[in-house]
C-alpha cells in the first residue's frame, strides 16, 4: 500500500462515516486519524451532538467488531472486562469475556462509572491487555476505546483522572453544526434515513486486515523531519512552562502528537510531516493533559487556552537553519 | 349600534395601518437625510440606532459631562470607561502607548489610511452592563486595543485584550465612486448564529463560499444606493457583528466613497533600452470630473502587457496639488516587451490613467560560447530566457557563417574552419532586443582550460597551464569572468577606486547552485573583493564560486551569497527572499506554517500560482525525504520573478 491507496481508502472511510454524520468532516478525520495509531478518542461536547453517533458509525465503518458499553454508577469492573465462573461439570474455571474483548470499545457517557471501573479500562487502553483475577489476556489488534462524556453534568458524574485523561490519545470537541445548511442537512438526511439511528444501514467499507494495514503504513511509511520533530518537542515545552500551569504535557503527550501527525499526513496523501500536522491536531492531543494551577483555573483558565498561547510563542521551522 | 360601532372601528385600524405600513416602505423622500433614516432598517442595525440614541443623548451627554465633576458615580457608563461614545464616522483612531508603534488610523482629516497594511480591524466585543452599547476594539498586531471616544473626541486607549478574530476581511479598505457598485468581502470562521451589518449604505449580504474552513461573505451594494444625493463623499465605516451563541464578534473595515478622479500621465520615457535596473520618470497629473485638482494623495505607476492584467509597479509618486511625478525604476528582471504605462490614484482600480501611453522596454542579450569537440556551440538568451529562432553572424578569419537558434537559443558551428584565431558572433538585434557582440580567442595546446575564462586584465596575473585548447572568451561588454579556483593566485590590481557610494546592481539573488555563474554588476567602476580576495576593478564581473558562503565587497557595500545544492537553496531562496517579501506585506511569520503563510498572501490577493509553487517546493524540500533538483530551484526562482522579489 502507498501514500495514494492509503488516501484513497480514507476518503471511502470518511465518505461512509460523513453520510450520516454530517456537517463534520474534520472531526471524522480526526477520529481516524486517531484510529489509525491505536489512539483512544475522548469526545466531549454537549448532548445531542451526535458523539454516540460517530463512534458507533466508525466501529460499523471499518469493518471491525465494536462493542458498547453504557457506564453507569454501578458498573463494576468485572463487567467490562470478564469474570471466571466455576464450571462444575467440567471441573474448572471458564474464562467469560467481557465487552473489552474487541477492537472499537465504545464506553458511552464513561464519567458516569465510579473511579474504580475508569480504571479498570487503564491496562486495556494503555497496554492493549487485561489482567482478570491474575492471569494476563492480550486483546485482539486493532484496540482502541471511543469513550464519550458529557462536560455539563456534575450531578452523579465522576470526573476521569488525569492518569486516565493522558492515556486518551485526543480529547474531542463535535461542537454544533457550523452553518444554516449544515443544521439543515441534518434534518433533510434525517428524513431520508426514516429512522432515528441510521449506523445500522452502514457497511463497512474495509476489512480488518486492510485497516491493520493501513496503521502499519502509519507507523513505517511516514517520514519524520528532525525540524518537525524540534517543533513539537518545543511545543510541548512551552505548554510546560507556562506559568498557568500546574502539570504540562507529558512526553506520552508529545509521542502522541508525532503518531497522530504521521497518520494526519497520510491523510492528505503525503509520507512526510509538516508543521500543519502538528499545529491541526495540538490542541486535541495536548490541551486535556494540561493541569491548570488552581488559581488560575477559577479564572476560567483551560488547557485549550495555555495551548493556544504554546502555538503562538512556538516558531515553525521553515528557514535554511544550516549553520 | 354596537356591532356598527365595531365595525367602523375596524375599519378605522385597517386603515390607519395600511397607511401606517404604506410609509414604512416608501423609498422616496425629500432630503436625504430622510432617506437613510429609511432604507436603513432594511438592515438590522445597532450601530445605526446608536447613532440615534446618541443623537438624542447628545444634549442629555452634554449636562452629563458638566455634571462628570461634581458626580461621576451618576454617570452611565461607569468610571472606568468614562465618556464612552460608540463608533462613529468621524472617530478617530490615534497612536495607542501599548505595544504598537503606528497610528492605526487617522480618519478622516487625513485622506489617507495611515498603516494600510495593518488597518484598524476589530475585537470581540465584550458585554458592558447594558448588551445594547458596544465597545469597539480595535485589532493591531494580534493585540486588542479598546479606543474609547469622548465627547470632545479625544481617544483614550484604556486596555489591550488578547483574542482571536472570528470575523475577519482580506480587504479592510474597499474604494468607491458615485454610481458605482461595490463589495465588501470579509468571512467569519467558526460556527454562527446570526450575522448584522451597521453600514450607511444598503446592500445585502451574499455567500460567495467557503474555504480553509471559513464562510467568504460579501455585502454588495447596488449602484443605485450609491448616489452621491443620498450619501456625501467621505470614509463610511463597514461593521459587521456576529453572534456565535457565546460571545458577539465584530468587524470593522472602511469604504473610501470618494469621487473619482481623472488621471492623466503627460510626460513619460518612450524607450528604455539596456539591462539591469533602468531609471523612468512619469509624470501627470489627477483632477475630479469638475477640473478641480486633486489635493494631495498617492500615486503608484505600474507597466502592463495588456490592460487589465497586474503589471509590474515600478515606482511611486505624492501628489501635490493636482500635480505627480514618478521617479521609479524598472527592474533588471522586468522582460522586455511594450507595455503600457498606467498610473494608478491610490486604490481606485478602475482609476488607472487615461491618456495610456506605451513603453518600450529593450534588453541587452546575453551570448555564451563554448566548444566541444570541434564544435563551437553559441546560446543566446536573456537572463535564462531564451532567445529563438534568432539569426547570427559568425565571422571566422575571411568566412562569415549565419546561423539560427533553435528553440533553446543554441546555434552550433561544425566545424570550426581552420586558420582563424578569432571568431565573432554578432547578433544584430530587433524590436525588443538590442544588438551584442562576442569575441572569441582560440588558442591550441593545453588541456582543460575551457572551464576557466577570465577578463584579459586579470588573467596576466593567473598561471594557467596552457591544454590542447585554450578558449579565452573575450566580453565586448565589457564583462569579466572569473572562475574561483583554490589553485588560481590572484594579486591586488595597482588601480584604486573611490569606496563611498558603489551600490550592487546584480546579483539581486542571493542564493546560487554550484554550477551557477553569478553575475555581478556594481553601480560604478569597483574593486570587488570575493572573501577578502581582490578580483580587481571592473562594473561587471561573472564568478562561478565553490560551495558555501561568500562574502562580496565593493567600496563599503557587502552581500553574502550562498551557493547550495538544490534542495538546501531551495529553503535558503525561502528564507532569503520569501520570507522577508511575506513580512514587508505586514504579515508574520514567525509561528504561522508555510501553507498558512501561503494562505494569507493569498487572502490579501497575491497572485496564488507562484505563491503556491514557492510553498510546495519549500515543503518538499523542507520537511520531505524525496529528492530536490535543478528544475525545482529553477521554478521557485521564477516564481519569485513572477512575484517581483527577485
Amino acid at each position: 500500500m502507498d501514500a495514494k491507496e492509503f488516501k484513497d481508502l480514507a476518503e471511502n472511510i470518511v465518505g461512509a462515516i460523513s453520510s450520516v454524520y454530517i456537517g463534520n468532516e474534520p472531526v471524522v478525520r480526526k477520529t481516524l486519524a486517531a484510529a489509525l495509531v491505536n489512539g483512544n478518542v475522548l469526545f466531549e461536547d454537549y448532548p445531542g451532538l451526535g458523539k454516540t453517533l460517530l463512534a458507533k458509525a466508525f466501529g460499523r465503518v471499518l469493518g471491525l467488531k465494536y462493542t458498547r458499553v453504557q457506564f453507569t454508577p454501578d458498573l463494576l469492573p468485572a463487567d467490562i472486562l470478564g469474570t471466571k465462573v466455576w464450571r462444575q461439570n467440567l471441573g474448572t474455571f471458564e474464562l467469560i469475556k467481557g465487552p473489552v474483548f474487541t477492537n472499537v470499545l465504545l464506553a458511552d457517557e464513561i464519567n458516569r462509572a465510579p473511579p474504580k471501573t475508569q480504571s479498570a479500562l487503564l491496562e486495556a487502553m494503555e497496554e492493549r491487555q487485561v489482567t482478570i483475577e491474575g492471569e494476563t489476556f492480550s486483546l485482539e489488534r486493532p484496540f482502541f476505546v471511543m469513550a464519550t462524556q458529557n462536560p455539563i453534568e456534575f450531578e452523579g458524574t465522576y470526573p476521569l483522572p488525569e492518569a486516565q485523561l493522558d492515556r486518551f490519545l485526543v480529547r474531542l470537541h463535535v461542537g454544533y453544526p457550523r452553518t444554516e445548511e449544515d443544521e439543515l442537512a441534518i434534518l433533510e438526511a434525517r428524513l431520508s434515513w426514516g429512522k432515528d439511528d441510521p449506523t445500522t444501514d452502514l457497511k463497512p467499507v474495509i476489512d480488518r486486515e486492510t485497516f491493520i494495514e493501513m496503521q502499519e503504513l502509519v507507523e513505517n511509511g511516514v517520514y519524520v523531519s528532525r525540524d518537525v520533530l524540534r517543533y513539537i518537542v518545543n511545543l510541548v515545552r512551552n505548554a510546560r512552562a507556562d506559568s498557568k500551569v500546574e502539570a504540562g504535557p507529558s512526553p506520552r503527550g508529545a509521542i502522541a502528537l508525532m503518531k497522530i501527525a504521521k497518520a494526519n499526513a497520510l491523510l492528505d496523501g503525503r509520507d512526510f510531516v509538516i508543521p500543519d500536522d502538528v499545529k491541526t491536531l495540538a490542541m486535541d492531543v495536548l490541551a486535556h493533559r494540561v493541569v491548570i494551577k488552581a488559581e488560575y483555573s477559577f479564572e476560567g483558565v483551560g488547557g485549550e487556552d495555555v495551548i493556544k498561547d504554546a502555538l503562538k510563542k512556538t516558531p515553525v521551522p521553515k528557514g535554511a537553519e544550516y549553520e | 349600534m354596537r356591532r356598527e360601532h365595531a365595525a367602523i372601528l375596524l375599519f378605522f385600524l385597517i386603515l390607519i395601518s395600511t397607511l401606517t405600513l404604506g410609509q414604512i416602505f416608501v423609498l422616496e423622500s425629500p432630503s436625504p437625510a430622510d432617506h437613510r433614516e429609511k432604507t436603513q432598517p432594511l438592515i438590522h442595525s445597532p450601530l445605526q440606532s446608536l447613532h440615534s440614541r446618541n443623537q438624542a443623548e447628545e444634549s442629555q451627554n452634554n449636562t452629563e459631562r458638566n455634571n462628570h465633576q461634581k458626580n461621576p458615580s451618576a454617570l452611565e457608563p461607569p468610571r472606568d470607561f468614562p465618556g464612552f461614545v460608540p463608533p462613529r464616522s468621524d472617530f478617530r483612531f490615534v497612536p495607542t502607548d501599548v505595544d504598537t508603534d503606528c497610528p492605526v488610523a487617522v480618519l478622516p482629516e487625513d485622506p489617507e489610511l495611515v498603516c494600510i497594511k495593518s488597518p484598524a480591524r476589530s475585537l470581540p466585543i465584550l458585554p458592558w452592563k447594558d448588551y445594547g452599547y458596544w465597545q469597539l476594539i480595535v485589532w493591531y498586531r494580534g493585540k486588542y486595543y479598546i479606543p474609547i471616544v469622548t465627547n470632545d473626541g479625544d481617544v483614550h486607549t484604556v486596555q489591550g485584550v488578547n483574542g482571536e478574530a472570528v470575523v475577519d476581511t482580506t480587504s479592510p479598505l474597499v474604494f468607491s465612486s458615485p454610481g458605482e457598485s461595490f463589495s465588501i468581502p470579509f468571512y467569519v470562521s467558526g460556527p454562527y448564529l446570526h450575522i448584522n451589518v451597521s453600514f450607511a449604505f444598503t446592500g445585502n449580504i451574499v455567500r460567495v463560499g467557503e474555504r480553509n474552513g471559513s464562510v467568504h461573505l460579501e455585502y454588495r451594494v447596488p449602484p443605485f444606493a450609491t448616489r452621491e444625493e443620498i450619501h456625501p463623499t467621505g470614509y463610511y465605516p463597514f461593521f459587521v457583528t456576529v453572534d456565535t451563541g457565546n460571545r458577539t464578534y465584530a468587524l470593522l473595515s472602511w469604504v473610501a466613497f470618494l469621487k473619482k478622479p481623472v488621471v492623466e500621465i503627460t510626460n513619460y520615457s518612450k524607450k528604455l533600452a539596456g539591462n539591469g535596473d533602468l531609471p523612468v520618470e512619469v509624470s501627470g497629473r489627477v483632477y475630479y470630473p469638475d477640473g478641480m485638482p486633486v489635493p494631495m494623495g498617492r500615486v503608484w505607476v505600474t507597466v502592463n502587457r495588456s490592460k487589465g492584467t497586474k503589471g509590474f509597479i515600478i515606482g511611486y509618486g505624492k501628489v501635490s496639488n493636482g500635480r505627480f511625478t514618478v521617479r521609479g525604476v524598472v527592474t533588471s528582471s522586468i522582460p522586455p516587451g511594450s507595455y503600457h504605462i498606467i498610473a494608478h490614484y491610490r486604490g481606485y482600480p478602475a482609476a488607472p490613467s487615461n491618456s495610456d501611453p506605451e513603453l518600450l522596454i529593450r534588453r541587452r542579450p546575453e551570448i555564451e560560447a563554448s566548444l566541444r569537440n570541434d564544435t563551437l556551440i553559441i546560446r543566446v538568451h536573456w537572463r535564462s530566457v531564451p532567445l529563438a529562432n534568432r539569426s547570427l553572424t559568425v565571422t571566422v578569419g575571411n568566412s562569415t557563417f549565419t546561423l539560427r537558434t533553435d528553440e533553446r537559443g543554441f546555434a552550433r558551428l561544425h566545424p570550426i574552419p581552420a586558420g582563424g584565431k578569432k571568431i565573432l558572433i554578432s547578433y544584430p538585434g530587433d524590436r525588443l532586443y538590442l544588438p551584442v557582440e562576442k569575441t572569441v580567442v582560440l588558442s591550441r595546446g593545453g588541456e582543460n582550460g575551457l572551464k576557466i575564462s577570465v577578463n584579459r586584465t586579470i588573467l596576466t596575473q593567473v598561471s594557467i597551464g596552457l591544454s590542447l585548447v585554450l578558449l579565452l572568451v573575450l566580453v565586448v561588454t565589457g564583462r569579466s569572468r572569473l572562475h574561483l579556483n583554490p589553485g588560481l593566485k590572484l594579486s591586488p590590481p595597482s588601480l584604486k577606486y573611490s569606496k563611498t557610494s558603489v551600490q550592487f546592481i546584480e546579483p539581486r539573488r542571493r542564493v546560487f547552485l554550484p554550477d551557477e555563474i553569478v553575475p555581478v554588476v556594481l553601480s560604478e567602476k569597483a574593486e570587488l573583493t570575493v572573501d577578502g580576495k581582490n578580483l580587481g576593478a571592473d562594473e561587471r564581473f561573472e564568478l562561478r564560486l565553490p560551495p558555501g558562503r561568500h562574502l562580496l565587497r565593493a567600496g563599503s557595500e557587502e552581500i553574502e551569497l550562498h551557493i547550495l545544492p538544490p534542495k538546501e537553496a531551495v529553503v535558503d531562496l525561502y528564507e532569503q527572499h520569501f520570507l522577508p517579501f511575506v513580512r514587508s506585506l505586514g504579515i508574520q511569520t514567525r509561528e504561522r506554517t508555510p501553507l498558512e503563510i501561503a494562505g494569507a498572501l493569498v487572502r490579501k490577493g497575491i497572485a496564488e500560482e507562484p505563491v503556491l509553487t514557492i510553498t510546495r517546493t519549500l515543503v518538499l524540500a523542507k520537511y520531505s525525504e524525496r529528492p530536490v533538483g535543478k528544475d525545482d530551484f529553477w521554478r521557485m526562482v521564477d516564481s519569485l520573478e513572477k512575484l517581483g522579489v527577485l
